[in-house]
């Protein structure tokens, strides 16, 4: 049946139609940064605004073709993998990959008083002291927000993002 | 049948940039698909190098309505559940071109399904009781439970009372879960999830016609308005049928064998889900009426009046229709020290009314009587759970109360004016069920749940439940299942009494099930998981209808038992857009006291579904097969065994806010049939090749 030969050869090239899910997670990355307001001496001098991702990486290159050309606010972009927890500190937009999860709530907790915007991938994650986290919804990418954690770093939320948001979840305390 | 879709494409614009757009065009007749599918791939595959460009330069509500394909989330979700689970979603409906929850539920593993040309019926591992009303399966819309207080039956065809396309989610909860649920989750509990707001964000309109002078139509609103977020959903549908041939009726003196229009099916039905702050109140109304074009073949009807009389053949008077609406109000909290409360009221009727079209024998009178067999009843109750999370435990509390305000039966003769039966009660019953998931280790999780029913008609019963999950390996889990579960006797068997035939029995108790599996799920890279299972089913007390030796009267008693072991095996996969399952199951079931063969169980049942893209991400195409070994019937006769192959081509997009598909049911035109419920009545033939097409549109 032409039917199946026609799969076969589209899975042999290893062409997958459609899109993959962390190319869309990246342009909501860069999505994020635009709707976004960090402290006013977030930046010390005229260096980018830094994507970061800590864990197994699962974007394979589509983080920097995503950013790659444009500004926010008039900075530049730039993607950046930091060591430790302490250069964690420097990222405006740290996203944490699943297979981070086990040091998740040590890293949010080292990372208290930096304005950095912290993107997980699952609900624990804004239960333990994330900012925004994704979330697949029928084959769709949604993201849910906590509020407190990101009024705690003094980082604003624009309305919009909020609006967008599949859910608002407000948990633990602003301190 | 006229070709929307040569229509639709005619008037339609060039591509526009950021839309990459699929154009079908249809060939006619019977080689339409694999010519099809050819045309498809030269049209569409140009398109997809234009989606890469894209996708960094969406906006956030483009990214927000785009699909991606992501598979280890979705299979590994339902391994930690302490059962074993299957999830049908609106997706897979929309791609399987399933028409009724009867359809999907026959896509699942080890299930199988029985139609008499009036209701469908579920089996489950090689069990299903010939002539019984469906009511070993607990049906719930949205946790409500929907299994109506005369006959307790699941109604899953055409009346079941929500529209299959208003389906967010199944969510199949496999084994006895009485523990739980209480009466009725028996072999499964079935719910049906409905989709809400926010799966809907406006207007979307449907129409879909199909074989058999079929057609649907559908408007649904779903919007939000000041954090108050709602649904409201109407469909109709009519259907023909078709004029069926019955050999036992091959004369010139009744139409040669030919019942005519009286195969008709139509239905309406009503949803309507308001949610704010915590608050779900949800209405559902729904009506349909069946023409029952095989009551003279199969001559006790529900009425269980026959041996006198003989429905007349070929009169499309004789029908039913069945009436369903109840309001439930839920209210979910979280409480002071991380308690959660879930609060639910509910107030239901349903309405099941019955006309059949009686020759008589006398001379003297009039030829014919119209008899009616209504069964109405009304109930309400409330149930309140309490439920906590601690760091290594999850332990809930719940109470549920249910009061059958109105539960009447009654059959009449029209004219002259004859009853038979008239029977009117009310009855309470309460229960108390609690349960306990605990973490013993971070590997091993033990699932604990007790049951306790209060029945005002036949005294309590406890039913217990435990599962011990064991993850030795981040993608294998092993599971040990027990538990037990019971089908209390409905109003019908306890009541239904008179006419000189049958009598009423109050000292019925409930059957009961007693249930082992052991069950291993391994997940196989990202994008593959297997799963085996073994299982023992122990059914006690069935009730069953009897001749009381007595008086000769109809009765029934709790006199026979059954048992069923089986294994099973599935394959899901997804990836890429494609996705699919393929599942076997072998159940020996015999009858308890003779260990002879069980009647209407078919040893060997496959499954098959298989969804991919093809070329685009905006047209799949899939297949939905079964295939099940034979079936003995109640006179020791066999129903052959049958493979059943369903395609749709399905496009999300084939314009901008447009879904079309296009679905062949019985590919393979089989002629298949299933068997009926009494000694020597011959089987139910089912439909032979058959076509739907259905379009959904988006505002």
């Amino acid at each position: 049946m032409a039917l199946i030969w026609f799969i076969a050869a589209q899975v042999a090239t290893g062409q997958s139609p459609g899109a993959s899910e962390y190319e869309v997670k990246a342009a909501f990355l860069y999505n994020f940064a635009k709707f976004v307001e960090w402290p006013p001496n977030t930046f010390s001098d005229d260096g980018p605004l830094r994507f970061c991702v800590v864990g197994k990486d699962p974007f394979g290159g589509e983080l920097e073709t995503t950013i790659q050309g444009r500004t926010v606010g008039g900075r530049q972009l730039a993607v950046w993998r930091p060591h430790s927890a302490e250069e964690s500190r420097h990222c405006q937009v740290l996203f944490v990959s699943i297979s981070g999860r086990g040091v998740v709530k040590e890293l949010l907790t080292e990372l208290r008083g930096a304005p950095v915007l912290t993107v997980g991938e699952d609900r624990e994650f804004l239960k333990v002291g994330g900012m925004i986290s994704f979330v697949l919804d029928e084959e769709r990418v949604r993201f849910e927000i906590n509020p407190i954690s990101a009024e705690r770093e003094h980082l604003k939320i624009s309305a919009k993002l909020q609006a967008l948001a599949r859910a608002i979840v407000a948990e633990g305390t602003g301190k | 049948m006229q070709s929307p879709i040569e229509r639709m494409v005619r008037g339609e614009d060039p591509v526009k940039a950021g839309a990459p757009v699929c154009v079908l065009r249809q060939i006619g007749g019977r080689r339409l698909f694999p010519a099809l599918a050819l045309l498809v791939i030269a049209f569409c595959a140009p398109a997809i190098a234009d989606d890469k460009k894209e996708i960094k330069e969406s906006s956030l509500e483009e990214l927000m309505n785009i699909r991606v394909y992501s598979a280890s989330k979705h299979l590994q979700s339902t391994s930690e559940a302490p059962s074993s689970v299957s999830v049908i979603t609106h997706d897979d409906i929309q791609k399987y071109g399933y028409r009724t929850l009867a359809e999907i539920l026959r896509s699942v593993r080890g299930f199988y399904i029985s139609y008499d040309r009036n209701y469908s019926y579920l089996g489950v591992r090689g069990v299903l009781r010939l002539g019984d009303f469906n009511n070993r399966v607990l049906l719930l819309i949205d946790g409500h439970r929907i299994n109506n207080n005369i006959y307790d039956q699941a109604m899953i065809g055409s009346e079941f009372a929500v529209d299959v396309d208003m389906i967010e989610r199944v969510e199949v909860i496999r084994g006895p879960s009485s523990s739980l649920y209480g009466a009725n989750a028996f072999f499964a509990v079935v719910n049906v999830i409905t989709r809400k707001s926010k799966d809907i964000h406006g207007l979307e309109l449907s129409f879909e016609p199909g074989s058999f002078g079929t057609y649907k139509g559908r408007s649904t609103y779903g919007g939000e308005f000041r954090k108050v977020n709602f649904v409201f959903s109407g469909t109709f549908s009519e259907s023909a049928g078709q004029n069926l041939f019955f050999e036992e009726f091959n004369s010139p003196a009744t139409n040669n064998g030919v019942a005519m229009h009286a195969d008709d099916t139509s239905y309406r039905d009503l949803l309507g889900t308001v949610s704010f702050h915590g608050f779900t109140l949800q209405v559902v109304s729904s009506y349909r009426e069946k023409g029952i074009p095989d009551a003279a073949v199969h001559l006790c009807g529900r009425a269980n009046s026959c041996g006198s009389f003989d429905t007349v053949f070929n009169d499309s008077r004789t029908r039913n229709i069945d009436r369903q609406q109840y309001v439930d109000v839920s209210y979910e909290h979280p409480m002071a020290d991380k308690w959660r409360m879930t609060l639910r009221t509910f107030f239901d009727q349903h309405r099941y009314d019955a006309l059949y079209v009686y020759a008589t024998a006398d001379v003297s009178g009039p030829a014919e009587v119209l008899n009616k067999d209504l069964g109405h009843g009304t109930w309400t109750g409330g149930e309140l759970k309490l439920d906590r999370s601690f760091q290594k435990q999850k332990l809930t509390f719940g109470t549920d109360l249910r009061y059958n305000l109105q539960q009447d039966q009654v059959n009449y003769d029209v004219n002259p004016y004859l009853l038979f039966i008239n029977s009117h009660h009310t009855s309470f019953n309460w229960a108390f069920y609690g349960q306990d998931e605990f973490a013993i280790t971070s590997k091993f999780t033990v699932n604990a749940g007790l049951r306790f029913d209060r029945y005002y008609s036949f005294g309590g019963t406890t039913n217990p439940r435990l599962g011990l999950i064991y993850r030795p390996l981040e993608k294998t889990t092993v599971k040990l299942l027990f538990g037990d579960a019971f089908r209390p006797p409905n109003a019908y068997e306890q009541y239904y009494a008179g006419a000189g035939l049958s009598e009423g029995n109050l000292r019925l108790h409930p059957e009961t099930i007693q249930s082992s599996e052991a069950v291993v799920e391994q997940m196989l890279g990202q994008h593959y998981r297997i799963s085996g299972s073994v299982f023992h089913n122990k059914i006690d007390h069935l009730i069953t209808q009897e001749l009381d030796p007595a008086n000769g009267l109809l009765v029934f008693q709790n006199s026979q038992k059954a048992r069923a072991t089986g294994t099973e095996f599935e394959l899901n996969a997804r990836f890429a857009g494609m996705q699919g399952s393929v599942s076997y199951n072998f159940t020996q079931a015999e009858n308890g006291g003779t260990s002879r063969g069980l009647a209407n169980s078919p040893k060997h049942l496959g499954k098959l579904n298989f969804s991919a893209p093809l070329g685009t991400p905006h047209l799949f195409g899939s297949v939905d097969a079964q295939y099940e070994s034979l079936r003995v019937t109640e006179g020791a006769g066999v129903v052959g065994g049958f493979p059943i192959v369903n395609l749709t081509l399905f496009s999300p997009q084939v314009q901008k806010h447009v879904a079309l598909s296009a679905s062949i049911y019985n590919l393979l035109d089989k002629r298949y049939a299933f068997p009926a419920g009494q000694l020597l009545e011959p089987p139910f033939v089912q439909d032979g090749r058959n076509f739907r097409l259905k379009m959904t549109v988006h505002f």
